[in-house]
């Protein structure tokens, strides 16, 4: 592919919003995402084949499908579907501030490199996974999971669907289930009624959100008209099932989050929904050198980022979940933001509105963060409970069949402190195919409690090229063998 | 049991796939991952440890949905099957998949492999 000036990794709201802005400017612009069609994962699009007409219903969604409408219909912008991008490296010729990336991009045609000036990383998250008994039997899914294949493929995964977590997600999906003409045979909230209600009488987050408030109250009618019960103040602590998930047993949480294993309720379910908030998929940007930070409940190892999405390598801008898991309208901003700085930095004329579009554009994003903040401190799992739900036969490195109990061992036996990486070099934790996506949250909480250490004080494992896996026939060039 | 929603969701034209050796009608632009899920099939790989695994996050991150699939090509005949992962990856007319197999079982085959679209 020819070099361009812009590239945007990520269709997702964040990226087609940057992509928006500059389809204005003189810039040569290529949006490139690993699914078939734009949108990400909120606004995630059933296939071509398929004719959809209620697809994504709801005031709520109107301006986030508004602008993949848009977006998809603007002629300067360059797609790359069904590409994953695998790595970026700084081009060996040109200084710093006039050199250029290089991308390995992976697709059904085989690998290939596409130069670019500069980079727009809004990769989005994906559900961050809570380790307990059986969690990886067949059956037991991300909500997000159950989400994409309801939105994306018109296909509900089960018919006693049980969802447990800390984050309203699970209403929202177990709302598009029922809307779906299918059953949702209950949802757990971890946190007791007055932790998540309580706080959403600030009158003036209502007010301020009154259309993501409006939308809630319409979720939780019709939930209601369809008998769906919602539980509060239990949890998830064992999924059942010789060959595929059978039953869930939920236990009581106290107010003060101790989980009483002996109060314990047993339902059939043959999926269920796991809700405990997101991950930021930032390994690529880790991967090209910029900064991250630990987030414990904005997503993890986020990106840092300045007000203008700037990250510490020239040129290499970062927005939406993967600085901090903050919402689609909040990543429709930031990628907006993100546009501008780069045209300023490109030293390309914008519309001459630069400075006060860009005002205008901070001051909702503030915002937006405030919600996202507040919703944060609603949904966020207590330290407490990761601990608790655990045990020794929990799988923790699902790609390799490691247990919490093997790690535990394994960190008690050594005299030395130790890192996510060196553990992963004793243990093979983070060696499989998700590349540690799966076991990067817990390894970090592992390392720090036995080193009696912060979570910050830690490294994510090291993110290598290639960040997702790519296939050696892909590189040598041979058609069609994309992973 | 996985179902398909029916109102207001018109799919594409109905194709054939073969599921271990049974076949199955489907809906072009499906994905293997819906197909399985609805024709019954949960257990998609098997670990390491042989444990069963299916789809997890249906976005293309966990890699646990992985299938065997062996699609009918002129272009590369001497390696026809490879490892896919259901919720990524389209089902096409005659497309043949094999649910239930451990990574280690079957050696992944590097080199040219059959085109997915």
């Amino acid at each position: 592919m020819s070099p361009v000036d812009v590239a945007i990794v990520g269709a997702g709201p964040g990226g087609l919003s940057a992509a928006e802005f500059l389809a204005h400017s003189s810039l040569s612009v290529v949006v490139i995402d690993e699914q078939s069609r734009p949108g990400g994962q909120i606004t995630r699009q059933p296939p071509r084949q398929f004719d959809a007409s209620d697809w994504l219903e709801g005031k709520i969604y109107a301006n986030q499908k508004a602008l993949l409408q848009r977006v998809s219909n603007l002629e300067q912008i360059q797609w790359r579907p069904d590409t994953c991008v695998a790595g970026i490296e700084e081009s060996a010729s040109g200084n710093q501030d006039t050199g250029s990336y290089q991308l390995l991009l992976d697709s059904p045609d085989g690998a290939s490199l596409l130069s670019a000036k500069a980079v727009i990383v809004t990769a989005g998250c994906y559900d961050m996974p809570i380790c307990f008994p059986g969690w990886t039997l067949p059956g037991c899914m991300a909500t997000g999971g159950i989400q994409a294949m309801i939105k994306g493929q018109q296909v509900v995964p089960g018919d006693q669907i049980v969802f447990v977590g800390t984050h309203p997600l699970q209403l929202i999906v177990a709302d598009q289930i029922i809307q779906a003409g299918g059953k949702v045979s209950e949802i757990v909230f971890v946190q007791n009624r007055r932790a998540i209600f309580g706080s959403v009488t600030k009158l003036g987050m209502l007010l301020t959100h009154w259309t993501k408030a409006l939308h809630l109250a319409g979720v939780l009618r019709r939930l209601a008209k369809a008998g769906v019960p919602i539980t509060y103040g239990h949890t998830i602590v064992r999924a059942i099932g010789d060959q595929k998930l059978e039953k869930v047993e939920l236990s009581k949480v106290s107010n003060s989050g101790t989980v009483n294993f002996d109060s314990t309720r047993t339902i059939d379910c043959d999926c269920l929904g796991i809700c405990f908030g997101f991950l930021a998929s930032s390994e690529l940007l880790r991967q090209v050198g910029a900064e991250c930070k630990w987030s414990p409940h904005g997503g993890g190892w986020v990106t840092v980022v300045d007000e203008w999405m700037r990250t510490n390598k020239p040129r290499i801008y970062a927005a939406g979940e993967v600085t901090g898991v903050a919402g689609a309208e909040s990543a429709i901003l930031g990628g907006a933001i993100a546009a501008h700085a780069l045209c300023e930095d490109l030293g390309e004329v914008s519309n001459g509105r630069n400075s006060k579009a860009i005002h205008a554009l901070s001051k909702r994003y503030s915002n937006e963060q405030r919600f996202a903040l507040f919703l944060r401190q609603t949904s966020a799992v207590p330290d407490s409970l990761v601990r608790q739900l655990i045990s020794k036969d929990s799988i923790v490195c699902k790609c390799q069949d490691i247990t919490f109990g093997q790690l535990h061992d394994l960190l008690s036996e050594l005299p030395y402190r130790i890192d996510s990486n060196s553990l992963k070099l004793l243990s093979r934790v983070g060696m499989g195919l998700c590349q540690g996506r799966y076991c990067s949250y817990y390894v970090n909480k592992l390392v720090c409690w036995t080193n009696n250490a912060s979570e910050q004080s830690n490294c994510p494992f090291t993110a290598q090229i290639p960040i997702k896996p790519i296939l050696i026939g892909s590189i040598t060039q041979t058609k069609g063998t994309k992973f | 049991m996985a179902l398909r929603k029916i109102s207001n969701a018109k799919r594409g034209t109905p194709i054939f796939v073969i599921i271990d050796g049974r076949k199955v009608r489907a809906f072009e632009g499906e994905t293997i991952a819906s197909v399985l899920l609805v024709e019954g099939v949960r257990t998609f790989n098997r670990s390491v440890s042989s444990k069963p695994r299916g789809p997890y996050c249906g976005i293309g991150v966990c890699f646990e949905c992985l299938v065997r699939i062996e699609c009918p090509s002129t272009e590369m005949p001497l390696t026809p099957s490879r490892w896919a992962r259901a919720c990524m990856t389209p089902i096409q007319a005659g497309m043949a998949i094999k649910t239930g197999f451990r990574a280690a079982e079957y050696p992944l085959i590097h080199g040219p492999t059959n085109e997915s679209r």
